[in-house]
C-alpha cells in the first residue's frame, strides 16, 4: 500500500484551517503489521480514515497492492457493536454481503468468536459483556469480514494493561493464521513493539514519518522486557522526547 | 422518597374515595339530577348502557375508528419520519403540513372534515391529522439521535440499506416509536370521541354522549364518559402488555449456551 503525498486540512470555528497532513507519503508492505505511533492530534486517525475511505484526502492518493484490493476492516477506538443484537449476530451481519447461506455464516462467525475465546458468549448482548470482551467481539468481527486490509485505531486504549496485552495476543493469533495487511495506530510504544513488523514514528502535526524501524522478531516470541525490544523502545522514546 | 406498594395503594384509594365523597356531597347539596347526578345514579346508568343491545356496536365502532387511525398514524409517521430524518429537503417539504396540523384547533379540523366527508370518516381523518405530527416528530427526532459511530460502522462493513434499516435504524428508533405511538394513541381516543360527538355517526361512544346530552340524561353522559375513560385506560394497558411481549418471549427462549452449542455442533 502506498500513501502518496496525502494532504488533509479541516476548517476551524474561527475561519482558519487546521492542516493535519501535508504531502504525507509512506509505503506499507502487504501482509505485514505496520504501527503508526505519534503524539495525540498528529493525524494518525485521519490517516486511517483516509486509507479506509471514510474521508477523502484534499490532495494525494492511497494506492493498494493487487493483494490488498477489496473491502477494508476497521477496528475503532470503541467496539461499535449493535447493542440490540447478540454477539453472534454482530459478527454474522458483516458476512451477509459475501455469504448467502445462513448456516455457513453462523459457523464462520462462531469460528472467529471461538478464536477470541467468546464462543460461550455468542448469545449474550454486548451490554452483558465487559469492555475487554466487547473489544474481542469487535476483533472477531473485523477478522470475519472478508477484508484484505485491517485498520486498527487505538482499539485498546481504554483498557487496562493486562487486558491490552491479552487482546494484542488475540489479534496476533488471528493474524498469524491469515496475514492481512494491518495498519495499527497507537501512541503506546510497548504496544506497537509487541505487534508490529514495522514501526513508523510520526512527527507532530502536520505529520510526516520521522523515524521508521523493522522488527525481525516473530510476534509470538516477543515478551515485555525483551532486551532487543527495550533497545528499540529507548530509540522511539528518545525521538518522542520533544513532543512533551 | 420511596413508598411501599401498600402505602401507595392506600394513598391512591383515599384520594379516589375523597373525590367520590365530594361528588356525592355536591350532588346531595345541589339535589338536581339533571345538573349533577349522584355517583350511585351514574353507576346504575353505566350498568344499564352496558346491558343494552347496541352497547357492543357503539364500543366496536369507536374502537375500530381509533385503531384504524392509530395504525395509519404509526405507519405514516414511521415512514415519513425516517425519510424526513435522513433528508433535509423532505423535512423542509413536510414542515408546513406538520406545523399546520399542530397549530389548527381540533374542533376546526373536525368541522372542516364534516363538510368534506361522511360522519363515519370524520373521526378517522381528524384523529390522523391530530396524531400524525406527534408520531412524525418523535421518529424524525429519533433518526437524528442514531449513533453516527454505528452508522459509520455499518457503512464501512458494507451493510445493505435493508440491513441498515432492520439492524440499525428501526431498533435505534424503538424508544421514539414507543413514545410517539403511546402519545398518539391517547390523543386518538379523545379526538375520535370528540369527532363522534360533533358528527353523530350511527354508532359510537361520542354519538351516545351527544344523544344523552340532548335528552338531558346527565347520568348517562357521565356513564358514557366513564366508558371513554375505560377505553383509553384499556388501550394504554394493552399497549404496555404488547410492549412486554418481546422481552418475555426472549426470556423464555432456550438457554443461550444450548443454542450456541447447536450452532457449533449442528
Amino acid at each position: 500500500m502506498k500513501l502518496l503525498k496525502l494532504g488533509k486540512s479541516y476548517s476551524t470555528g474561527d475561519g482558519t484551517s487546521l492542516v493535519v497532513l501535508q504531502d504525507f507519503s509512506t509505503e506499507i508492505q502487504p501482509g505485514t503489521i505496520t504501527a503508526l505511533i505519534g503524539p495525540s492530534g498528529c493525524g494518525k486517525t485521519t490517516l486511517l480514515r483516509l486509507i479506509g475511505g471514510l474521508e477523502k484526502p484534499d490532495s494525494g492518493s492511497v494506492e493498494f497492492a493487487d493483494s490488498e484490493l477489496g473491502p477494508i476492516s476497521y477496528l475503532f477506538q470503541e467496539p461499535r457493536l449493535l447493542p440490540w443484537d447478540d454477539v453472534l449476530t454482530n459478527v454474522e451481519l458483516v458476512l451477509r454481503s459475501s455469504m448467502v447461506e445462513k448456516n455457513r455464516r453462523l459457523e464462520t462467525a462462531m469460528h472467529f468468536l471461538d478464536m477470541v475465546g467468546l464462543a460461550d458468549f455468542a448469545r449474550f448482548k454486548p451490554t452483558e459483556l465487559s469492555g475487554g470482551m466487547r473489544q474481542r467481539v469487535a476483533i472477531a468481527r473485523a477478522f470475519a469480514y472478508p477484508a484484505k486490509t485491517v485498520l486498527l485505531d487505538e482499539p485498546f486504549q481504554s483498557l487496562d494493561a493486562v487486558m491490552r496485552f491479552s487482546l494484542l495476543k488475540a489479534y496476533i493469533s488471528l493474524w498469524e493464521k491469515d496475514r492481512r495487511t494491518t495498519v495499527y495506530v497507537t501512541h503506546d510504544v510497548p504496544e506497537a513493539l509487541m505487534i508490529a513488523d514495522t514501526i513508523a514514528r510520526l512527527s507532530p502535526r502536520p505529520a510526516s514519518v520521522a523515524d521508521q524501524m523493522s522488527i525481525k522478531i516473530p510476534q509470538d516470541e516477543r515478551l515485555p522486557g525483551d532486551a532487543r525490544l527495550l533497545e528499540m523502545q529507548g530509540r522511539l522514546y528518545s525521538g518522542m522526547s520533544f513532543y512533551t | 422518597m420511596i413508598h411501599s406498594t401498600w402505602k401507595t395503594s392506600l394513598i391512591r384509594f383515599v384520594s379516589i374515595l375523597l373525590l367520590l365523597c365530594l361528588w356525592q356531597l355536591g350532588a346531595v347539596v345541589l339535589d338536581v339530577q339533571v345538573i349533577l347526578p349522584t355517583p350511585g345514579a351514574t353507576v346504575l346508568s353505566f350498568w344499564s348502557i352496558v346491558g343494552s343491545r347496541p352497547f357492543s356496536l357503539n364500543i366496536g365502532a369507536t374502537v375500530i375508528r381509533a385503531l384504524e387511525s392509530f395504525v395509519v398514524i404509526v405507519a405514516s409517521g414511521l415512514v415519513l419520519g425516517i425519510l424526513a430524518g435522513y433528508s433535509k429537503s423532505f423535512h423542509v417539504f413536510l414542515q408546513p403540513l406538520v406545523l399546520l396540523c399542530k397549530a389548527t384547533p381540533v374542533m376546526a379540523i373536525i368541522l372542516l372534515a364534516f363538510i368534506w366527508f361522511s360522519s363515519g370518516t370524520v373521526p378517522l381523518f381528524s384523529a390522523f391529522l391530530m396524531g400524525f405530527p406527534v408520531m412524525f416528530v418523535q421518529v424524525e427526532r429519533g433518526v437524528g439521535q442514531i449513533s453516527p459511530h454505528l452508522s459509520e460502522m455499518c457503512r464501512l462493513y458494507g451493510f445493505s440499506w435493508n440491513l441498515r434499516l432492520t439492524h440499525l435504524v428501526v431498533p435505534a428508533l424503538i424508544p421514539s416509536i414507543v413514545t410517539g405511538a403511546k402519545a398518539s394513541l391517547s390523543m386518538v381516543w379523545k379526538v375520535v370521541i370528540a369527532a363522534e360527538v360533533l358528527t353523530v355517526p350511527k354508532y359510537g361512544v361520542g354519538s351516545r354522549l351527544q344523544m344523552s346530552q340532548v335528552n338531558l340524561e346527565t347520568s348517562e353522559v357521565l356513564a358514557w364518559t366513564l366508558v371513554a375513560i375505560l377505553l383509553t385506560a384499556m388501550g394504554d394497558l394493552l399497549f404496555d402488555v404488547f410492549l412486554m411481549l418481546p422481552p418475555w418471549l426472549a426470556k423464555h427462549k432456550r438457554h443461550p449456551i444450548q443454542r450456541v452449542s447447536e450452532v457449533r455442533n449442528p
